[in-house]
């Protein structure tokens, strides 16, 4: 049964034309001065925009809840700011607290310690060389 | 306001706590008539002894006799110190020729009372006389 489209043979010359044209494409595709080209060069390159969350696009922020501070930020936040910050024991104010707390102190029981002495009549007199014995209140004996 | 009020509560802690002070009675002792040279020397211990507006107990060994008798009759002074300001103080002066104060070693006493005052040093005299025999052996 013969085929009712009748194939094309194909001769070397359609070959060698075939050959050409794919050796024209070729080279206008390859260099850059290729006509083709030539447009892209005279503009101005374009910045190549890098990806940024929706959060973070202030040109264009599209959620406004977004861009609120939520709660897990300010932890966040504060968490870091207190990993920099020093220890407590570190600040000088503490030391200088913790001073005038400890001076304090002991001014106050030094002062209170000789304000009740001197409530109860303070030192006794000292006893007379020529005395045969002294006694009572703040004596030895 | 404020001040007046912290004024007020220093004032009331004051009189709460109250003032104490000092007052000195510098007391002579003396050994009476009745003793002689060979009682003083049996004299081993003086018990003296305060009561009345304060309380205290104290002892003179030998009763202040100096080793050599060179302090008689007038023996010495004592100073007894007192917050005590109000009142009567009496000081009894029990003399022993023991050298633990037992009853039986008494043979001496005096006794003399004297005003508590605010005055800050009151002077007094205490007398010792014999009364008694004191221990049949001196020294135990």
């Amino acid at each position: 049964m013969r085929p009712m489209v009748q194939l094309r043979k194909r001769t070397p010359g359609s070959g060698v034309v075939l050959s050409v044209l794919a050796a024209v494409m070729l080279v206008v595709v390859a260099v850059p001065s290729s006509p083709a080209r030539a447009a892209d060069d005279t503009e101005a390159p374009r910045a190549v925009k890098e990806y940024s969350p929706q959060a973070e696009d202030q040109d264009r922020p599209r959620d406004k809840s977004l861009l609120e501070k939520t709660p897990a930020d300010a932890a966040v936040a504060s968490k870091a700011q207190s990993a920099e910050a020093p220890a407590f024991y570190q600040r000088w104010q503490f030391w200088a607290i913790t001073g005038a707390i400890v001076v304090g102190a002991v001014a106050a029981i030094w002062g209170g310690e000789t304000l009740y002495h001197s409530l109860h009549g303070g030192d006794v007199r000292p006893c007379n060389s020529s005395f045969i014995a002294c006694a009572g209140q703040g004596e030895p004996q | 306001m404020k001040r007046a009020l912290l004024a007020s509560c220093a004032v009331a802690l004051l009189g709460a706590a109250g003032c104490d002070s000092y007052h000195y009675y510098d007391m002579s002792l003396v050994l009476g008539s009745t003793f002689t040279t060979a009682l003083v020397g049996e004299a081993q211990l003086c018990k003296v002894n305060i009561s009345g507006a304060d309380s205290h107990e104290f002892n003179l060994t030998n009763c202040g006799v100096n080793s050599n008798d060179s302090n008689i009759p007038d023996v010495g002074t004592f100073e007894f110190a007192t917050f005590a300001d109000s009142g009567t103080l009496t000081f009894t002066v029990d003399a022993y020729n023991g050298i633990t104060p037992t009853p039986n070693c008494l043979y001496g006493s005096g006794m003399t009372s004297q005003p508590a005052s605010s005055q800050i040093t009151q002077m007094g005299t205490i007398t010792l006389q014999v009364t008694g025999t004191g221990c049949p052996n001196s020294g135990q």
